[in-house]
């Protein structure tokens, strides 16, 4: 996997420096970046937090209780030329093995358009365009600390290893008010895509898997020595590659002027489930994404999506191990209002378990609430306050010793302080 | 008084209007004068005219500011110098698709002030790479009569007789209301033309960050 990034990555910078040539890549007035530090201080219910092998919905658990770092990191953008950017983000908190990792590093190639039909291709590692509320910086969402279940995942199993293409009808070249989208990727890696969310189940947080990333898996007895998946390592590494089978998604999206949409994305990362590389199983992972936005009135919007789809994994011999249907839905409004921002969001989720696997019982029924209001102090200065309560069935906690229903109650007060340097 | 364009437009090649001064109002499909900005109305002659010394159209500027383009909608003759300065303090990078004339000036942010010389009539539709919400318009005329007027009123003076194909153009007037009729412009005597359009406005195009690409900023 590290082989495959570090190939890419060579890859992708030289063929961004040809055509840039040596000395606009010295040229410092085309580098711009933007940096953010977050400090929370957190008060959660939970017992065992999920990071530390529990099964739980939040970040945060009773022990983490206190002063975190929710985040740090740094975006950095260099303009090779007038149509090719390099971009690259590493982050940095204290939760997996990989204190610090990249989470996106790639070249956009924007050309000139020759018609109404805007294009633009990217190539390297980075975010499917799935999330309507990871729209700032470093993939932050401005609306709340913790993202919804669907982006949660998005943030800790998918990343695109690959070449993603998408193309623009400019409505306002052609005097309409709607600009059509249409875009594809191809990719490889996000086999293990799957895992985390059948063993763990959905969760409700704010951190982002990266390079080398392992993500723990809950301590249930089927990953011992003598279980039924001796063979899964105690974590998950989303963006590995298993079976060198490229994976794919393509949408569309309609979206009106004032910034309303309304989208759709089937993704099938057509991993091969009978493969396992380096104690990571292949989960042949699919789903439909419904997107839609809705820019009401005074400073309102609206946000929702739904996410449908399922997963399989197989033994050696193809015969499936793990079926799960999974679907998650959002609904969020946010109003902003001066200096405040005000979010209120309401999560479901639920996956239905469909093997007899013994031991292996990943059914899942959840629901979340998710109040939060931010405070820009400055341009620089940001502060937030977020309520989140989680209330999920999920039988496979009585294996950890734990009651099968639970409510996670999380606070979290952040203080936060971003920003951009160099050119525009 | 009320006539449709068409009606408007037979009468006018029926009984030939005699004047060197043109003076035209016009209205919106609801009959308030039409108070959109830099709308602009030009008189392509259609007998043969000597034009002894042509004149020399002044260089205009597209400006980029605050990531909008100032003035939104232009006009110029053909042969024309279009000057594109960039007074906002990061790079802009613009470009045409437009049949009419494509173009494309890269990156560029300070004093170079690049330009293009207008070669044929028709519109250029104005955008920038960086920030894809900007959008202007620029329309190429080959005549010397033209002018852009935000209140809906324009005066031609001293109009040599002959034919005109008088027409109207802003990118919010649709088509059927773009298309020209004839005048004609006898020596004496002074020309008022009222007319009215026969469709609503199109929508504004906007040069504004939708709402999610302002957030983006929003950290």
């Amino acid at each position: 996997m590290k082989n495959t990034i570090s190939r890419l990555l060579a890859a992708v910078t030289l063929a961004a420096s040809l055509p840039a040539g040596a000395s606009t890549w010295v040229s410092i007035d085309n580098l711009s970046a933007f940096a953010l530090v977050d400090l929370q201080a957190t008060h959660s219910d939970s017992t065992t937090g999920w990071l530390d092998g529990g099964l739980n919905k939040t970040r945060f658990a009773e022990d983490d209780n206190g002063l975190q770092l929710g985040l740090a990191g740094l975006e950095l953008r260099y303009k090779a030329s007038t149509q090719l950017t390099l971009q690259g983000t590493l982050l940095a908190d204290n939760e997996f093995n990989t204190k610090a990792r990249l989470t996106e590093v790639f070249a956009l190639y924007r050309p000139i358009p020759r018609s109404a039909w805007k294009g633009h291709w990217r190539a390297g590692l980075f975010y499917p365009a799935l999330s309507l509320e990871n729209r700032g910086p470093l993939w932050t969402s401005p609306y709340t600390l913790s993202t919804s279940a669907i982006n949660s995942w998005i943030g800790e199993e998918l990343r695109t290893l690959g070449l993603e293409t998408s193309w623009t009808r400019q409505g306002r070249f052609v005097g309409s008010t709607l600009d059509l989208t249409v875009f594809g990727s191809v990719y490889w890696g996000n086999d293990p895509a799957g895992s985390l969310l059948s063993w763990r189940g959905w969760a409700l947080h704010d951190l982002q898997a990266g390079t080398g990333t392992k993500v723990p898996l809950p301590e249930l007895s089927l990953f011992n020595y003598n279980g039924t998946f001796s063979a899964q390592r105690p974590y998950s590494q989303p963006i590995k590659e298993v079976d060198d089978r490229p994976g794919f998604y393509t949408g569309l999206r309609w979206k009106h002027r004032q910034g309303s949409q309304l989208g759709y994305t089937y993704y099938d990362n057509r991993a091969d489930p009978s493969q396992i590389r380096d104690g990571q199983y292949a989960w042949h992972t699919r789903f439909h994404l419904v997107s839609l936005e809705g820019r009401l009135p005074g400073q309102l919007t609206l946000l929702a999506q739904y996410l449908v789809g399922d997963t399989l994994m197989a033994n050696p011999q193809g015969e499936p191990k793990v079926v799960n249907d999974f679907w998650a839905s959002y609904l969020m409004l946010s109003q902003r209002w001066e200096r405040w921002r005000y979010s209120i969001r309401l999560d479901r989720f639920r996956i239905k378990d469909l093997d007899s696997t013994p031991d292996d019982n990943n059914w899942e029924d959840g629901r979340a609430l998710t109040l939060a209001v931010n405070y820009r102090i400055t341009k620089a200065w940001k502060a937030s306050i977020e309520y989140l309560i989680v209330d999920a069935e999920r039988p496979a906690r009585r294996q950890l010793g734990e009651p099968i229903q639970q409510v996670n109650r999380q606070l979290l007060v952040s203080l936060r302080y971003g920003v951009s340097l160099g050119a525009n | 008084m009320y006539r449709p364009w068409w009606v408007s437009g037979l009468l006018a090649v029926v009984w030939p209007a005699t004047a060197a001064q043109l003076t035209l109002q016009v209205q919106d499909h609801r009959g308030s004068p039409l108070e959109l900005r830099d709308t602009v109305v030009y008189l392509v002659p259609e007998t043969p005219q000597t034009e002894t010394v042509r004149k020399e159209q002044a260089p205009i500027a597209i400006e980029q500011r605050d990531r909008a383009f100032v003035p939104q909608v232009s006009v110029t003759r053909t042969g024309s110098r279009v000057q594109f300065p960039n007074r906002d303090d990061f790079n802009h990078h613009v470009y045409s698709f437009s049949a009419t004339q494509p173009f494309e000036l890269p990156l560029y942010k300070g004093e170079t002030i690049p330009e293009i010389t207008t070669r044929q009539s028709g519109e250029i539709v104005i955008g920038c790479n960086i920030h894809d919400w900007m959008i202007g318009f620029l329309l190429v005329v080959d005549t010397p009569y033209f002018a852009a007027s935000s209140t809906g009123r324009w005066t031609f003076s001293d109009l040599p007789p002959g034919r005109y194909g008088l027409r109207l153009w802003h990118p919010r007037i649709t088509q059927g209301d773009r298309q020209s009729e004839t005048i004609e412009v006898t020596a004496d005597g002074n020309l008022a033309l009222t007319r009215r359009l026969r469709h609503a406005l199109l929508p504004t195009s906007r040069q504004a960050p939708t709402g999610s690409q302002d957030e983006e900023h929003y950290f």
